[in-house]
């Protein structure tokens, strides 16, 4: 009775707020768009009104602009149903992935990712390499900050000196471990000089949050972002929304095409799904493929973009804790396990098996290449298990999974019935994801899963099992001819050379069943109703082309 | 009601049509004649978890108000017959138990404890300690100032005997009928928690899980939700008319 109560006061604060926010956005639209007004005079008047409109969840749309370039329409709000919270909004102070997703719309890279997942200019007109540790990037000259300020190599400098500047502790200065300095060369020229070669740079340059390049001098971006992006921050209600606002100076002509994006917040997949089919909201993205391609059959007008594997579900074995260092029980256990019945019941099929890198990464595994212990043999996985000592089997204790991800308790319930056919016996432990975490990253834990999200770069993914990293460390990884193998990998700028290095290296965790590799599927399954245009869905957890998207009026 | 209830603990396993680990690639199918209520998100039959998952629900409530009627009587019987200061002891520490909201205390002890099925039972027992406690010891000290009692004292037997022999069978009625609205009480608790992922560790059904995790599916296969909240409804429904039942055949109303 108390909640339902609460519940409708919320709704009614709600309203309050939006009422409130449409005369803000008006008059923002007259302070702060002279230059505009004479082109759109109506346009924010408009665009607002519809904003009001589609948030209420309404239909109704408001009249938009018709003089557009081409078939494309300007103006009108993008909602976008959203599963979790930014944590920060500075790109390099902020460890949580789920802040990039904002990140990527309000601030740009010198690089960015393609459509195809390759890399292309963003910030930087060009860029040469004379030489394989040295990088050169010439600026554009059009790049305007939100606040005015106009982009420069001084910028770029400030950027990595804040993310080099341990009181920062921005969790990036690993990533550029390689970069030995950083120099600005004019006004719109600067160069890296790295120690070693880097396969990975420019991968990490062209990724949101990773190689954001925030404007020199400002501070409190965590709260109050300010960068070079399509779009500026104009509010965030924890739990409730997140609302950009068009940027005017944007750089990149006639971009972007929407007045307003708005993040609308969901607790669980069901509510999402709910939204989306009231048009409540107009696009998402679901974790679970199973959901998603039932939603997408349901609903013809829903364009859906499964997106390219991206995403991999790995046990992590810890071997310094006896029985794990034995590599005949890590055998038996992965010969146990029946990966196909995971893929087909779990994920129902929109998946493949996995290995330590997704297909969508240099040197992926596609899913059907045999690797050692990956063919289910129960027989064989029980006479391993006899000749390490276990002739009865083995109980190797709690397995612990993230239990807000459904998807990994589903997958476990499966592989304890599977093992449990072999003789190997585990407890199932969901516990929260934070305490989780820091079991991960202490090494407090037999068999622990986490799955595996979307990373720049296959480096970043092979360093979890290198004994220097903290992973690897808390793990009990010893293996020095893995590291030697990841940091060849690395170094080689060859792309197909690189792949082959990185399907050994495969071969090595599958052999050692260092980890346990069970499938990989895409990191989400994108959706929007198809009265939104243009917009393309990358494997990379951002949604960067929100910046050329419009909308049926 | 309380029949259906009996056997599904008793004979759960054997009435299930399935395995209640059994999955299979036919996620989230909707009733069939295979699967009577369909399948869950990764393909085991709904209606063979309810069954199963009733087993462990019901069993866990039960227990565990077995439990808390045991040590809340003797506390009420002790509280209420002694008097004075042991009185005063008992009484107390139960209503700092007493002066928490019995689910977030409940909430509060499986946390501390870790959610295992033994854990489980003993947080509802120590929840619903206090209420049995408090329930027994009203009449007691009323039924030990009765003639019959004195009469007993006088005869000089001895004090556990009176207790025992001469209050205890006084009190029985308000404790039937405090222990089937416990029973109502505490599975929902049960659930509750379990819904939250405090319950019996997966893959083991139990009610307040199916229906946490059929939840985000409740659009796709809303059986997943309806049969284990259906059972809640049911169970919790079956104790409380049990409740009333009693109370009306031995009229405790006007006793409390």
């Amino acid at each position: 009775m108390s909640e339902s109560t609460s519940r409708m006061s919320a709704a009614a604060w709600v309203m309050n707020r939006r009422s409130l926010f449409r005369y803000g956005a008006a008059a923002g639209a007259v302070v702060f768009g002279p230059a505009l007004l004479a082109a759109c005079g109506t346009d924010g008047a408009a665009g607002a009104e519809s904003s009001a409109a589609t948030a209420a969840g309404t239909s109704a749309a408001g009249a938009g602009d018709a003089t557009s370039t081409g078939q494309s329409q300007r103006g009108g709000t993008l909602t976008i149903g959203a599963d979790a919270d930014p944590i920060g909004l500075d790109p390099h102070t902020t460890t949580a992935f789920s802040s990039y997703d904002f990140i990527a719309l309000l601030f740009n890279g010198l690089l960015k990712w393609s459509p195809k997942m390759e890399i292309e200019p963003d910030l930087a007109a060009s860029y040469e390499t004379p030489d394989d540790t040295t990088y050169i990037f010439k600026l554009r000259d059009d790049v305007k900050f939100h606040n005015g300020q106009a982009l420069t190599a001084d910028d770029v400098k400030y950027t990595f000196d804040f993310i080099f500047d341990e009181k920062n502790a921005s969790s990036h200065a690993s990533i550029y471990a390689t970069v030995k300095k950083v120099t600005v060369v004019d006004e719109l020229t600067v160069k890296f000089e790295l120690k070693t070669p880097d396969a990975a740079f420019l991968a990490y340059l062209a990724s949101p949050a990773i190689g954001s390049i925030v404007p020199k001098g400002v501070a409190g971006q965590d709260t109050k972002p300010v960068g070079s992006g399509p779009f500026k921050f104009d509010s965030y209600t924890p739990n409730q929304k997140f609302t950009l606002t068009t940027f005017d100076s944007y750089f990149e002509k006639d971009l972007p095409l929407l007045d307003t994006v708005v993040f609308t917040f969901f607790k669980d997949q069901s509510s999402i799904t709910s939204a989306l089919r009231s048009k409540a909201i107009d696009m998402t993205w679901l974790k679970d493929p199973k959901v998603a391609a039932q939603i997408v059959k349901s609903a013809p007008e829903l364009v859906s973009a499964p997106g390219q594997t991206s995403r991999t579900f790995p046990i992590w074995i810890n071997q310094s804790k006896a029985p794990f260092d034995d590599v005949q029980v890590r055998r038996a256990l992965s010969l146990a396990t029946d990966r196909n019945v995971c893929v087909q019941t779990v994920l129902a099929g929109s998946g493949k098996v996995g290995a330590m890198i997704p297909e969508s990464q240099v040197g992926g595994y596609d899913g059907t290449t045999e690797l050692p212990y990956y063919q289910r043999d129960v027989a064989q996985a029980k006479k391993l298990l006899a000749d390490a000592g276990h002739p009865d089997g083995i109980d190797l204790g709690d397995y612990i999974v993230v239990a807000a991800n459904d998807l990994d308790v589903q997958c476990s319930q499966i592989l304890q019935q599977q093992w449990a056919e072999a003789g190997i016996t585990v407890a199932l432990k969901p516990i929260e994801t934070a305490p989780l975490l820091e079991m991960w990253s202490s090494g407090d834990y037999g068999l622990l899963s986490v799955a595996l999200s979307w990373s720049p770069d296959p480096d970043a993914i092979c360093d979890r099992l290198r004994s220097t990293s903290t992973y690897g460390k808390a793990m009990g990884q010893t293996d020095t001819a893995y590291d030697e193998l990841a940091d060849k990998a690395r170094a080689e700028l060859d792309n197909t050379k690189r792949a082959a290095l990185y399907q050994d290296l495969q071969k090595m965790v599958a052999d050692q069943v260092y980890c346990l590799q069970i499938y990989q599927y895409p990191l989400r399954w994108e959706m929007w109703w198809n009265y939104i245009h243009d917009y393309v869905a990358l494997p990379a957890n951002s949604r960067t082309y929100v910046r050329s998207t419009w909308r049926d009026q | 009601m309380a029949f259906v209830l009996l056997a599904i603990v008793v004979a759960g396993p054997w009435l299930a049509p399935y395995p209640a680990e059994l999955t299979s690639p036919q996620s989230l199918a909707g009733p069939s004649a295979e699967h009577l209520l369909g399948t869950d998100s990764i393909g085991r039959d709904v209606l063979s978890r309810m069954i199963i998952g009733g087993r462990a629900t019901l069993s866990i409530t039960v227990i565990a108000v077995v439990l808390a009627l045991l040590i809340g009587a003797i506390l009420g019987l002790l509280a209420g017959y002694l008097g004075g200061a042991v009185d005063q002891a008992i009484m107390r520490v139960l209503d700092v138990l007493f002066a928490f909201p019995a689910f977030l205390l409940a909430v509060a002890v499986v946390a501390a404890l870790g959610p295992t099925i033994p854990n489980l039972i003993l947080t509802i027992a120590i929840v619903y300690t206090p209420s049995m406690a408090r329930v027994v010891r009203g009449p007691v000290l009323s039924v030990k100032r009765w003639d019959h009692v004195e009469a007993a004292r006088s005869v000089g037997l001895s004090e556990f005997r009176i207790a025992t022999r001469h209050i205890l069978p006084m009190v029985v009625s308000p404790i039937l009928v405090e222990t089937s609205l416990m029973l109502s009480r505490a599975i929902f608790t049960i659930t509750a928690l379990s819904f939250l992922g405090l319950g019996p560790p997966p893959p083991d059904p139990n009610w307040g899980g199916e229906l946490s995790s059929g939840r985000q599916f409740m659009e796709l296969a809303p059986m997943n939700v309806i049969a284990p909240a259906a059972a809640i409804v049911f169970a919790t429904l079956t104790f409380i008319v049990l409740a009333n039942g009693l109370r009306d055949r031995f009229d405790v109303a006007g006793q409390r």
